[in-house]
């Protein structure tokens, strides 16, 4: 039983042994591809680092050339524009102009006739107007005629009044007794003329 | 048989003294003296009525029939209202009383009227009429004339 126990611990030893040394190469092995791999990520990474300054200095290059590809453009772009504009506002001005005379002849035109217009309401208007005048100025003529034969009338009237109220006093008080007797006796004979007595 | 009497009566005033002035007489008829004219408060107006009555009544037979008979006669008169400008002087209404017994009759008087408003002339009143004679409205009718004239 020892002894198997003895062999089975050998070979237990033994595969340990094994077990360890393929351990160890292993190991070995997972070291060197470590060291590999760190390799390979250090070349990687210079590389990759060559690479990026490779592209920032392509970039940096088609960025120079961009720029000076837009400055030209611009420049470019800048002189089209300008003569464009020029052009443009040479017809801007002619069509102004153009509007500016074809308005002008318009107003023109359009003032010529509202003169005319104007021109001819304002005659119109005048002539109604002094008609108006006339017919009102002959009728306060009239009126005022009226009023003043109204007033001599009425004036006459009063004066007559006047004249014979006076003229009657007169009489009245110029008479003598001897008058106003003879006048009174002159009735008597009227009234018995008319058989009044 | 009144005519004298009558005769000197020209207005409504010499109507009333006369009618009291034969009362006055009438009632001196039954006294002894005539010393009640005094009555008549010396008005010489009436007094010349009661002379004048006195006078008459003498050769009277009824006096009191007499004096009754004067009585109708003056309420019989016939009153001539004259309207005049102005109070006349006492000859001129004597003239005009004369013209009035001469021409309408002896029982006619005059009631005076006086309105200055009529400047002259007369109006009459009489019988019921009245007849403006003025020389107010003689004056208006002329005037009437002269405007239909203008």
């Amino acid at each position: 039983m020892i002894y198997v126990l003895a062999f089975a611990v050998i070979v237990l030893l033994g595969i340990l042994g094994l077990v360890l040394k393929v351990h160890d190469r292993l190991l070995r092995e997972f070291e060197h591809l470590r060291e590999d791999r760190e390799s390979w990520e250090a070349r990687a990474r210079q590389k990759a680092m060559a690479v990026l300054e490779e592209a920032r200095d392509k970039a940096i290059e088609i960025l120079g050339e961009a720029r000076i590809e837009a400055e030209s453009k611009r420049d470019s772009l800048s002189r089209k524009l300008d003569r464009v504009g020029e052009r443009e506002l040479d017809d801007y001005k002619q069509v102004l102009q153009n509007i500016s005379v074809s308005i002008e002849s318009q107003v023109d035109k359009e003032m010529g006739e509202f003169r005319k217009a104007l021109e001819s309401g304002t005659v119109e208007a005048q002539k109604t107007i002094g008609e108006k005048m006339e017919s009102r100025y002959n009728q306060m003529m009239a009126e005022v005629e009226t009023e003043k034969k109204r007033k001599l009338a009425e004036l006459d009237k009063k004066l007559v009044a006047v004249i014979k109220e006076t003229a009657n006093s007169v009489i009245g008080k110029t008479l003598s007794p001897e008058d106003h007797l003879e006048l009174i006796m002159n009735s008597l004979e009227e009234a018995k003329k008319r058989n009044v007595l | 048989m009144y005519s004298r009497v009558l005769g000197v009566i020209g207005t409504t005033e010499d109507v009333a003294d006369a009618q009291l002035a034969a009362d006055v007489v009438e009632e001196s008829l039954f006294k002894t003296s005539l010393n009640n004219y005094q009555q008549l408060n010396d008005s010489a107006a009436k007094y010349k009525f009661v002379k004048l009555i006195v006078g008459e009544l003498g050769d009277q037979p009824d006096k009191l029939k007499w004096l009754e008979g004067l009585r109708q006669e003056l309420k019989g008169v016939s009153v001539v209202r004259l309207a005049v400008a102005h109070e006349l002087t006492m000859l001129a209404v004597g003239k005009v009383v004369g013209w009035l017994k001469d021409n309408v009759g002896m029982g006619v008087v005059v009631e005076w009227e006086t309105d200055s408003g009529l400047l002259g002339g007369l109006v009459v009143t009489y019988s019921g009429r009245i007849t403006d004679l003025s020389l107010k409205t003689r004056l208006a009718e002329y005037w009437d004339k002269y405007d239909g004239r203008t």
